[in-house]
């Protein structure tokens, strides 16, 4: 089904970088032996059951736990009286967020009060028992009702910062606004003299749930002044602080353990369900597992729904003037990373054109609904799928290709993208023309089919804090000691890539662990495409000083002065025809068969603070084609075939990179053409099961996906390497509007639902018959 | 079977008859229904089979979908009711979901359903002590979610006539979520070129599926030269006579358009095949 087209024009390689090697991690899962937090069982354990609001704004004015308290089975019961002694707000970014509901709830299912009990049957049969009096407010489930004069404001008073947004001050709140973004380049009011196109829209984006197949599972433990968490968080390091400060214990007394995910997608990312496990567990006295249905996942994190007006000029001859965005984020009840989504929105926002001028502002609004957080290629894919139809929408207007438009007016490596920010680090012409070949561009048209192209930039890296440990034992055998989180894009088996190929050594000889946050040493977190890039630089770095005691003692057993006369092959390390295998070299350095070689990798913003107005670490690419065929009795849209490209700088592993690339296409067909959350009037969700919120399975595949990689060994990371997974998804929508445009029907709604696509068909053509 | 149903009339309103539970089971795990007892169908003997008498297909109503698409008599006289049960939701819920199962629970976006309507099928119902009845399916259901059993009657077999000469069958849906948006079947029988018998069923728009009988008219009469635009005044009909389940602004035109183009294109397809024949 995917084919697989790849520049041959890499350097030699070594022992691991840029081979298909098997996944580490592929036979222990494949036989269901790989552990997730939901198999992990510990001593002493309760389970817990959360009691959540069923309504969106209200006061709770009476709370008895008493009925449920002598319930079968039940140790404690957790309500907002049992947090007194403590600051119970957390948020990365916005403090907002109490550990359970204190005076009002802001959402239907926010956790109002939780049980821990001997049985999960028990626990979840003593919430029913719990009395709950709310006094209802008044709901502002939506943007517009949100954003309106008269509408309640959900958090009222100053806005507490969080510790880890890098976005500098955050702007005091307005309203319901959490946060602003706004970026300028020139004066956006002198481009309309020469403008003859302008293209003026509003468009709607939808809330969707990232739904990775494993939901929010924590244990939590609490003990003597410390904290123990076994939680499939993507980010440990920064959720261990959020536990530290909340309960008020040093981060060292905090102690996560992170098995594998079952899938993150970014709804993983920053803190989730492990506050209320650690209060839960601090009350019972014993450690308590949660472990979320999906529809409670469903309201834990999802992606902001979104408005934009956007609005775009061009000269008769298609050269890009000046570009006005502006859009407003959905984040729910609590900011959660509603700001950085902001940020990143509004980044992506211009595309990465030859502006004369641009003008963004990004809104992020409290609604009372579910928080939105991260979901993979967040921002990004917001805006793109806008701002390409637009400028489709340019070329039809001028007359001229889309893909030439494109020739003209793209970016080029080295050109400013925002002040302050990293200048384009791609060749971005050369990756768009390749992902329309792919489709066969030029071609023909065929009655009801369309093709259309998309190119965009996602800020990726995140904040470069990344450490990683790298050992060598006496055997010669390697262990990483990294934190990445491996959620099945296959993480720990590049990490060991990197280390095999430093070291020369084979890759079967390299063991990566999963994180522990008292011994994993610190990786910000594991998003943002970052992991590769920042991570594995870090890798690549401890390996080379484990290398660098390896040549050290090579020179003392050689009695070598400079160690340049030696050479580093298969393991072992040469002098002229004599040679040393790493084991034999490490029992020497010890005398003994023991003791170990141990390196440090560090990695850090290179120059300034790493702050995201000076990033981003680098431009994910977001380029992609697709064609599609639509049906207009029905107005069922089918994509034919989609071809992505993955501009990595080098792969290390190639497989791996198409795999990404896929799962992004598979999950960006999927928030195109049918997710949606749908929140009524008064913040219920209606489709909170899989039989009403529909995921991409296999048969929604498309006959044809192409993933094309792109080397050309520019990254910042390890040989070369950027990271990559995300861009397809913010690419993968714009294509399919643009193709589905250029069959005729342009839609400024996603997802494009038979519905919707019928009734914007009947619109054109009740247009046509008019004139 | 008298037994289980027996047991349903002492416990009353807490007790359910449970076949394959992948409805069930949902609808207790969602709170929607307090039961305290089960009476499990499965291992009743007989309630499985599959037999053929008096130009007649019976089966069980325990029988599950996936013993149904692979049985050689269903296949032989019934094929499109294999295709039909090899479609139903996944290879999980097939293996244990029950034919009975899913007509008694009556959602409207049952596939089984609609095909059996179109079918002229029956089902035989047993209660507590003697009682037996038969129904025919267009009597069994009363709106969406609600049959015409009483609380201690089971669905015990589906009657299937054996298909007239000359007749084609065809069965269309359209998914937009996990269950289907639309499913339509078209029976049509051909004479000499020429199609004297029509059945037009549509559901999942619809509360019940139901027989839409000037979408029949119009297609009555038709020969080939003539489908082309039959088809389309059924569609037409059958726009106009549906009772939708959702009749919104919002909604109403486009499940309109749906049974519009699906009934057209699915009678296409019946006529052309009866009168390949």
């Amino acid at each position: 089904m995917t084919d697989v087209i790849r520049r041959v024009d890499r350097q030699s390689r070594g022992t691991a970088v840029g081979r298909n090697v098997g996944r580490l991690d592929a036979a222990v899962k494949m036989s269901g032996r790989a552990e997730f937090v939901g198999d992990l069982e510990i001593p002493r354990m309760l389970f817990g059951a959360v009691l959540r609001s069923p309504v969106a704004h209200a006061r709770i004015v009476g709370l008895d736990t008493s009925e449920a308290e002598r319930m079968p089975g039940v140790v404690a019961v957790l309500t907002r009286d049992d947090l007194n002694d403590l600051d119970p707000f957390y948020g990365h970014a916005i403090r907002d967020r109490p550990i359970i509901a204190l005076e009002k709830v802001r959402f239907v299912g926010e956790p109002v009060a939780a049980v821990a009990a001997t049985t999960v049957a028990q626990a979840e049969a003593a919430i029913l028992h719990i009395d709950v009096e709310y006094e209802e407010l008044p709901v502002a489930a939506n943007i517009a009702s949100a954003l309106d004069p008269a509408a309640p404001i959900l958090h009222e008073g100053q806005l507490r910062s969080g510790a880890a947004h890098g976005l500098g001050d955050l702007p005091d709140r307005v309203g319901n606004i959490c946060y602003q973004y706004a970026i300028e380049r020139g004066h956006i009011e002198t481009t309309d003299a020469s403008a003859a196109i302008v293209i003026d829209r509003e468009y709607t984006f939808p809330a969707v749930y990232q739904y990775s197949m494993e939901t929010h599972a924590v244990i939590a433990k609490y003990s003597g002044g410390e904290i123990r968490l076994w939680a499939n968080c993507q980010h440990p390091f920064l959720v261990r602080a959020e536990i530290a400060m909340l309960f008020d214990l040093a981060i060292e007394q905090v102690r996560i353990t992170v098995p594998f995910l079952g899938g993150g997608f970014g709804s993983k990312s920053y803190t989730k369900m492990e506050p209320l496990a650690v209060a839960l567990a601090r009350k019972a006295g014993r450690p308590v597992k949660i472990v979320n249905r999906v529809d409670e996942s469903m309201v834990t994190s999802r992606r902001h729904g979104m408005k934009c007006r956007m609005r775009t000029t061009a000269t008769e001859g298609g050269r890009l003037l000046g570009r006005e965005a502006q859009f407003w984020l959905d984040t729910g009840a609590y900011a959660d990373n509603g700001p950085r989504v902001t940020a990143t929105a509004g980044d992506a926002a211009p595309g990465p054109y030859r502006w004369q001028a641009f003008r963004v502002d990004g809104q992020c609004v409290y609604t009372n609904t579910s928080p939105s957080g991260s979901y993979r290629a967040f921002g990004a894919t917001h805006l793109q799928w806008i701002g390409e139809s637009q400028i489709d929408e340019v070329a039809r207007a001028a007359g001229i290709d889309p893909l030439d438009l494109r020739r003209e007016n793209l970016l080029h490596r080295g050109d400013e993208i925002r002040s302050r920010g990293k200048p384009l680090d791609a060749d971005l012409i050369g990756d768009v023309e390749k992902a329309a070949a792919a489709i066969g561009w030029g071609r023909e048209r065929l009655a009801n089919r369309g093709m259309g192209v998309s190119v965009g930039l996602l800020a990726a890296g995140a904040h470069p804090v990344s450490m990683a440990t790298v050992k060598m034992g006496a055997t010669g055998g390697v262990a990483v000691l990294v934190a990445s989180t491996e959620m099945g894009q296959g993480t720990r088996t590049v990490m060991a890539q990197i280390a095999a190929e430093v070291l020369t050594v084979p890759f079967s000889s390299v063991v990566v662990a999963g994180a522990d946050t008292g011994f994993t040493p610190y990786d910000r977190s594991t998003g943002a495409s970052r992991s590769t890039t920042v991570a594995g630089l870090g890798v690549e770095r401890a390996a080379r000083e484990v290398l660098d005691s390896l040549l050290e003692t090579a020179q003392e057993v050689f009695g070598v002065e400079d160690p340049a006369c030696l050479e580093v092959r298969d393991g072992a390390i040469w002098n002229g025809t004599d040679s040393r295998t790493m084991a034999e070299l490490v029992v020497s350095r010890f005398g003994f068969i023991g003791g170990e070689l141990v390196g440090h990798g560090e990695v850090k913003p290179e120059s300034g603070s790493g702050s995201y107005e000076e990033g981003p670490v680098f431009w994910e690419v977001c380029v992609a084609a697709a064609e599609v065929e639509v049906d207009p009795e029905t107005g069922v849209v089918t994509v034919l075939q989609t071809a992505t490209v993955a501009d990595v700088g080098t792969a290390i592993n190639p497989k791996l990179v198409e795999r990404q690339d896929e799962g992004a296409t598979v999950q960006g067909l999927g928030n195109a053409l049918f997710e949606e959350m749908i929140f009524a009037e008064d913040g219920n969700l209606l489709n909170d099961t899989l039989l009403d919120y529909r995921v991409p399975t296999t048969m929604d595949l498309p006959e044809r996906m192409t993933s094309i990689i792109v080397e050309n060994h520019d990254g910042p990371g390890p040989f070369g390497a950027k990271g990559c997974g995300e861009g397809a998804f913010a690419a993968v929508p714009a294509a399919i509007v643009n193709a589905l445009a250029d069959a005729g029907v342009l839609m400024n709604e996603l997802p494009l639902t038979p519905r919707r696509v019928w009734q914007r068909i009947q619109q054109l053509e009740h247009r046509s018959s008019e004139r | 079977m008298e037994e289980a149903a027996s047991l349903l009339h002492r416990f009353g309103d807490v007790a359910s008859f449970y076949a394959g539970g992948t409805e069930l089971l949902l609808v207790m795990k969602m709170g929607l229904t307090d039961l305290s007892h089960l009476v499990d169908l499965k291992r009743i003997d007989g309630l499985r089979s599959v037999s053929v008498s008096n130009g007649t297909l019976r089966i069980g109503g325990a029988a599950t979908h996936r013993e149904i698409e692979s049985n050689p008599l269903v296949m032989e006289y019934a094929p499109a009711m294999v295709s039909v049960a090899s479609r139903i939701a996944n290879a999980r819920v097939r293996a244990v979901g029950t034919l009975g199962g899913n007509l008694a629970f009556a959602d409207p976006a049952s596939d089984p359903a609609t095909l059996l309507t179109a079918l002229g099928a029956c089902v035989e119902v047993r209660g507590t002590g003697d009682s037996r009845r038969t129904l025919p399916l267009e009597d069994l259901w009363v709106g969406a979610y609600q049959t015409a059993l009483d609380h201690d009657e089971l669905i015990e077999a589906v009657t299937i006539p054996v298909l007239k000469p000359g007749t084609s069958v065809a069965h269309e849906r359209m998914k937009f979520q996990e269950r289907p948006a639309i499913t339509v079947t078209v029976s049509v029988t051909a004479v000499n070129g020429s199609i004297v018998d029509a059945r037009v069923v549509v559901g999942a728009v619809a509360p019940v599926p139901r027989r839409l009988a000037r979408a029949e008219y119009a297609l009555v009469g038709l020969v080939a030269e003539t489908t082309e635009a039959g088809v389309d005044l059924a569609g037409d009909a059958a726009a106009d006579g549906v009772q939708l389940l959702d009749d919104s602004d919002e909604a109403g035109p486009y499940n309109r358009q749906l049974t519009r183009i699906l009934v057209a294109r699915t009678a296409r397809q019946a006529i052309e095949s009866a009168l390949l024949v």
